[in-house]
């Protein structure tokens, strides 16, 4: 089977435009998390979104915007091109153009613009994919699912390049949800810490493109699992046994057991946080240096799993961790090697995991070669 | 190396039926598809209390699922990483994403919020069965067969997963289907090797339903006296409505008709039928037997052939001659002048001359009654009791109809204006038309190209009055809303509306309201051909349907005459020019009368 490289990426969120830019900015301890006021809520929020215009062409939407941006960039970087027959957009996201059912009357013509078909083929579109695009939409580890879908369809020969972008906007729809179900924090969310009482929300997109070809530095999608808690819909696993069978199943595909970081889901939820704990002392991984980035980037959703990966892989490449912002004590039963500053060594091995909704799990190792 | 992998079983629930293993496992009457997954789960027998939590989507997943597996599949077989559920729909969670949204507006509710992702039925399915192996949710346009084959037999041939409950489940408003996989590494009796054009297959599978086709058409009207002389006056964009001519009465010269160009005398040459006998009949024949001669069936004393028939008149036409001498003295008239006075008496002449024996019944339910006739001889075909049916209707001008709709005060002075703000009314018109039907058995041995099928047809009421329509045109409505489920259509497929479009304040209104709840914010293009032929009564479904079948064929649109100012209350106007060479793969051609009876039918290209 063919080795997978990530051969160029992107974050395109309230941080930054690139990735160089949120990196140099999360090195300098940058948070886009602010408080808002608008139509979303009737009180003040917490959130992490763009501030300003992202408008290209007003014939796409915010969140279409989002990800032309990001894919753009990412492209430019490499040299990859989308109208070659051999490469596949891959999208992620969890509610896509759904903020038009607060401001658009409900008919047949909206049901077809809200549709993440119609966005995907817009997308693919404006850059000329040939290949239908794959859309994946679960929950929060859509943007895993999508990379570890990526690698797959290059490892079965299928394609030679794919874009996998990701992004999820922030509305009232989205908020409101959060909110009904009490996760949302009262301050900027805390993850793994003592005080955390929730999620912050944040909107973003990025771009990571895999390769069965390598640039300078290889970094490896090396091995990818996901699983299913079969317990709640809403609530994670207790025992945190089924992430820890996804860890296991992704180390045993790429064939190591060494893990050098570890890129956490980290939402500040109660129970998400300490069963993830639960998961990573399960897979013997809790003396490894572990962050959550919701601290800087809030629950960026559908692009959670990219943008962490992105800033993952950006990591290993200049040899430094970024801490989890919004940390100070312990909160989990179950200990954790949290640091609280940035970390420089030489990385090669990082795990990136996340958990979501309907009770699915999902990790992914990337490997610096 | 990967071995082979195997559809153990599949579950596909679509059109109000279960079916299993490409079997109808059973059918649900339902009024909508609410109810129709809560009568499902009933009949399912399976007692799940987490059912009535669920949301559309996942009560659709969850029982495609039980269904599924029920009776073949051994959970002890596999430990629970080794079993996987993959999914994929086109609507993602729309459906509850509306529900939700609606709570907003009120307080959010928790309850509907944790549903309104598309993976959370793939949650119920693990959690029903305990499943922890991967789990996945994709969203393309339509099922990708494909995708799903490389995605899964990847899974399995890697050892991820042992089994995988793989395929599509969709549920939006009035739409939903679900079609389940299960794959597994072991061969069954039953199972299909696991490939794309296998789930394909079953994905499409529908229940065992002859194909209806056109194969012939043939028509008489004021505008032409057979097909050809018809579509030159579309062309010329020349209306058929003029003075009366043929009936003695005292609106002559002030209510103008729609006439047949030809006098009994003529009819009764063309035809070979004595000249006493009821235009009603001989128009009849006229059209039928051009549309037998058109489809051309070579050995059609092979086939089981009928002939169904509507007409409202009958025989008047001559029963008001007799009425003349026979008021004045009872024991004057000529009896064999009212022999055929009754609406099943034209038909059976008819059928006579056409020497059709096997089966003959007329249809008279007003203005949709021949709509109503091919509505019913495709189920005569489509069950398998006849093979080739000739339907349609026919009507002739009498005293009887014109008094009548005059006392009503909803004839026009003058031409009629269908669909214009200042319309009037109607002007009655005389005529027959027919289509052949033939099903698929027939249709396999002709030479000559079949002119389109009959795609979706249906009959609803609208329960407001015997003599208008209701406001919304809740009837009308239906008629079409149903006919286009029947022919598994969107309203963005029509290309062409055939309206019924009479020219009444009434009937327009009630009618273009009815479209417009469905079809905003897309319209087709339509127009009442109406304004040529007038409004032939009994005869103007049949008439119409002709009209639909050559709009599919040459790509014609016809021109709505006379329109000049779009009606206030409707956000559309009708086609005013005539125009061929469009691309029309769907026509809907609407029938409504009197009594509330509203049918819509749906011609399809081959």
């Amino acid at each position: 089977m063919p080795d997978v490289f990530v051969v160029s990426d992107n974050i395109f969120s309230p941080i930054g435009k690139t990735t160089a830019e949120n990196f140099a900015r999360l090195k300098d301890g940058a948070s886009g998390i602010k408080l808002h006021q608008n139509d979303f809520a009737t009180q003040p929020y917490y959130a992490a979104l763009f501030s300003e215009d992202v408008s290209i062409d007003p014939q796409y939407t915010k969140f279409e915007q989002l990800l032309i941006s990001s894919i753009a960039d990412a492209l430019t970087n490499s040299d990859v091109d989308p109208k070659n027959k051999r490469t596949l957009l891959i999208l992620s996201t969890t509610k896509g153009n759904i903020s038009l059912l607060e401001t658009e009357e409900y008919n047949a013509g909206l049901k077809k613009r809200i549709s993440l078909p119609s966005s995907a083929e817009l997308v693919a579109n404006h850059f000329g994919f040939v290949n239908q695009p794959v859309v994946v939409s679960n929950a929060c580890i859509s943007g895993i699912m999508a990379i570890i879908t990526g690698k797959r369809l290059i490892q079965a020969g299928q394609y030679d390049h794919v874009v996998v972008a990701g992004a999820d906007v922030i509305s009232k729809f989205v908020l409101s949800g959060f909110q009904a179900f009490q996760a949302v924090s009262s301050q900027p969310c805390r993850p793994f810490d003592a005080e955390r009482d929730g999620i912050t929300l944040g909107e973003g997109a990025a771009t990571v493109i895999l390769s069965n070809q390598h640039g300078e530095i290889a970094i490896k999608a090396a091995g990818g699992a996901v699983s299913n808690d079969a317990n709640h819909l809403s609530a994670p696993s207790r025992t945190g046994q089924e992430l820890a069978q996804a860890i296991n199943a992704t180390l045993k595909e790429a064939g190591t057991k060494e893990v050098d970081f570890i890129s956490a889901h980290g939402t500040a939820t109660l129970y998400n946080d300490e069963m993830e704990a639960k998961a990573v002392n399960l897979a013997g991984l809790q003396n490894v240096p572990l962050n959550s980035l919701k601290g800087q980037y809030g629950h960026t959703l559908g692009a959670a799993g990219l943008i962490e990966s992105v800033v993952s892989i950006r990591s290993m490449r200049e040899g430094v961790l970024i801490p989890t912002m919004g940390f100070n004590h312990q909160g989990t039963p179950d200990a954790l090697n949290i640091y609280k500053q940035n970390l420089h060594g030489d990385y090669k091995n990082c795990l990136k995991i996340a958990s979501g909704f309907g009770g699915c799990n999902a990790a992914v190792l990337f490997i610096k070669e | 190396m990967a071995g082979q992998n195997y559809i153990t079983s599949s579950c596909v629930i679509s059109n109000n039926a279960v079916r299993k293993d490409g079997r109808e496992l059973f059918a649900v009457e339902a009024g909508n598809t609410v109810d129709f997954l809560t009568e499902a789960y009933k009949q399912s027998g399976i007692n799940y209390s987490r059912f009535y939590k669920m949301d559309n989507l996942s009560k659709l997943g969850w029982l495609a699922s039980e269904l599924l597996l029920q009776d073949i599949f051994t959970k002890e077989n596999y430990r629970p990483e080794e079993v996987g559920v993959v999914l994929s729909n086109s609507n993602a969670s729309l459906d509850v994403d509306l529900r939700y949204m609606e709570s907003v507006r009120d307080i959010a509710s928790p309850s509907l919020f944790v549903y309104t992702l598309p993976n959370i039925v793939t949650g119920e399915i693990c959690i029903r069965n305990g499943f922890k192996g991967e789990d996945a949710f994709f969203v393309f346009d339509k099922f990708n067969a494909s995708f799903i084959e490389t995605y899964v037999s990847n899974l399995l041939d890697n050892g991820n997963l042992q089994a995988c409950i793989c395929g599509w489940v969709d549920f939006i408003g009035n739409d939903y289907k679900a079609a389940l996989f299960l794959v597994e590494k072991i061969e069954t009796e039953n199972g299909l090797p696991f490939t794309a054009e296998n789930m394909d297959k079953l994905f499409e599978d529908k229940p065992k339903e002859h194909g209806v086709f056109i194969a012939g058409v043939g028509i008489i009207s004021a505008i032409g006296n057979n097909v050809a002389e018809t579509l030159a006056s579309f062309e010329a964009e020349h209306a058929g409505m003029g003075d009366i001519t043929g009936m003695d009465t005292i609106h002559k010269g002030e209510l103008p008709v729609a006439e047949v160009k030809l006098s009994n005398e003529q009819l009764a040459r063309m035809t070979g039928l004595p000249q006493n006998i009821s235009r009603t009949t001989l128009l009849g024949l006229v059209a039928a037997q051009e549309a037998l001669q058109d489809a051309a069936i070579p050995d059609i004393d092979q086939w089981r052939t009928g002939f169904v028939s509507a007409n409202t008149v009958g025989g008047m036409d001559k029963s008001e001659a007799f009425f003349v001498d026979f008021i004045k003295d009872n024991d004057k008239g000529k009896l064999r002048n009212i022999f055929d006075h009754e609406c099943g008496s034209v038909t059976e002449k008819v059928a006579k001359e056409l020497d059709i024996t096997n089966y003959m019944t007329t249809i008279s339910t007003a203005c949709s009654s021949s709509a109503n006739a091919i509505f019913y001889a495709a189920r005569l075909i489509k069950n398998d009791v006849l093979d080739i049916v000739i339907a349609g209707g026919t009507e002739s001008l009498t005293k009887f109809t014109l008094n009548g709709f005059n006392t009503l005060m909803i004839l026009d002075k003058e031409f009629c204006k269908p669909f214009d703000e200042n319309r009037h009314g109607l002007n009655l018109g005389e005529g027959a038309g027919y289509l052949v039907l033939v099903s698929d058995r027939v249709a396999e041995t002709l030479t000559k190209p079949l002119y389109c099928k009959l795609s979706g047809y249906n009959n609803s009421n609208d329960a407001y009055h015997q003599t208008a329509s209701s406001p919304d045109g809740t009837g009308s409505y239906l008629a079409m809303e149903k006919a286009l489920k029947k022919a598994g259509l969107s309203t963005n497929d029509i290309d062409y509306i055939n309206l019924h479009g009479t020219g009444t304040p009434n009937n327009d209104s009630a009618e273009g309201t009815a479209i417009k709840r469905l079809f905003d914010p897309y319209y087709p293009p339509m127009s009442s051909t109406k304004s040529f032929t007038g409004h032939t009564l009994g005869a103007s479904g049949g008439i119409e349907a002709v009209f639909s079948v050559l709009a599919i064929k040459h790509g014609f649109i016809y021109p709505n005459l006379r329109f000049e100012t779009q009606m206030e209350e409707l956000p559309f106007s009708p086609e005013t020019k005539f125009s061929k060479g469009n691309e029309i793969d769907h026509v809907m051609s609407n029938s409504f009368g009197f009594g509330g009876n509203c049918t819509s039918l749906i011609f399809s290209r081959i």
